[in-house]
């Protein structure tokens, strides 16, 4: 029988406030990647977007179409052609004390020479009253990058990263 | 510490283009499956999804679609399949993401699916989130993909079987 492939390859928990989180010399021997975010930020605004960048490529490789419900409406946007890839939202300053978003960002054959789909989740609930306080959102991605990843940052759209979010990276394999 | 899981049961990479795939001999062992595909296919078409070669109607589905406009929800019962992406997969240039969840497969009780669709095709394409129930108190052996009307997946599509 073949062996389990869940395997964790790097993780971070912020000890005090961060701008941003690099996975770097991410190793090429799995096939695919999931990347496990418990996340809140520090800027007012509500939600937080975080933004991606795949191999420190800022040119305009990807895009993006979300699916999102927030408590009081369903809606579908995209972004085709942008230098950064909105990855997920998170809890900002405003939410509720001590919660966070949670996501899970799936990578299927990350070590393709050719555009790369995936998909994430994320979640924000804060037992908060306020129309649009909490949400759903799904989102299909598309980098369109010529090399296989080996490096993820992820930044704030605006503010920072606060204490205690956590950041777990796992390789998994197919055979 | 917990014991790792997701421990590939079967991989497929096509050499060829295919109508289907099939995955089958699933050993009971897992408490849940995870299947991923990755790939185009010739038409763009949806994918439907059959257990145990089960072509009776005991099949329904219930989705929650997104095409970066509109977001949308629908459902069908007694059906002969589970019906998925059926927006999302395009043919188009870029590959699509699919992925399977099959929840406590070897129970005695009905089957429940969730399934992932997306494709980003840069400026156009879709994601669909569905829910799907097999009526049947059988174990999953064996998982048929197979595409809707007369499309099929092309060369270099790649399917694999985790149990969890």
């Amino acid at each position: 029988m073949a062996n389990p492939t869940l395997t964790l390859i790097s993780s971070q928990t912020l000890g005090g406030t961060t701008a941003s989180v690099t996975f770097s010399s991410i190793p090429t021997s799995y096939n695919d990647l999931k990347l496990v975010v418990s996340a809140r930020g520090d800027a007012a605004a509500f939600p937080v977007a975080v933004k991606i960048a795949i191999n420190g490529d800022s040119g305009t490789n990807y895009s993006y179409t979300n699916l999102l419900g927030n408590s009081s409406a369903a809606s579908s946007t995209r972004a085709s052609s942008a230098t950064s890839d909105l990855i997920a939202n998170m809890d900002g300053a405003s939410a509720t004390a001590s919660t966070f978003g949670a996501w899970e960002i799936y990578i299927p054959n990350y070590n393709s020479t050719g555009s790369k789909p995936f998909f994430g989740i994320d979640v924000i609930e804060t037992n908060d009253t306020t129309a649009s306080h909490a949400e759903i959102q799904a989102n299909a991605h598309l980098y369109r990058g010529a090399s296989g990843i080996t490096s993820i940052v992820l930044t704030p759209n605006s503010g920072n990263f606060v204490q205690y979010s956590n950041f777990y990276l796992y390789g998994i394999k197919n055979s | 510490m917990a014991t790792a899981t997701y421990t590939p049961i079967a991989t497929q990479t096509l050499g060829s283009v295919a109508a289907s795939i099939t995955f089958s001999s699933i050993p009971g062992t897992y408490t849940d499956l995870r299947l991923v595909l990755t790939g185009t296919t010739s038409l763009g078409d949806g994918i439907e999804i059959q257990f145990n070669g089960d072509t009776a109607t005991n099949y329904s589905f219930v989705s929650l679609s997104g095409n970066g406009t509109t977001a949308s929800s629908g459902n069908s019962s007694s059906q002969t399949s589970i019906r998925i992406n059926t927006q999302a997969i395009t043919g188009v240039t870029y590959a699509d993401f699919n992925a399977f969840d099959v929840f406590s497969y070897a129970g005695s009780t009905n089957k429940t699916l969730l399934a992932t669709a997306v494709s980003d095709q840069n400026g156009s394409g879709g994601l669909d989130l569905t829910v799907g129930l097999w009526r049947s108190t059988a174990a999953i052996t064996s998982i048929k993909l197979l595409m809707l009307s007369a499309s099929y997946f092309n060369t270099g599509t790649i399917a694999t079987l985790w149990g969890i």
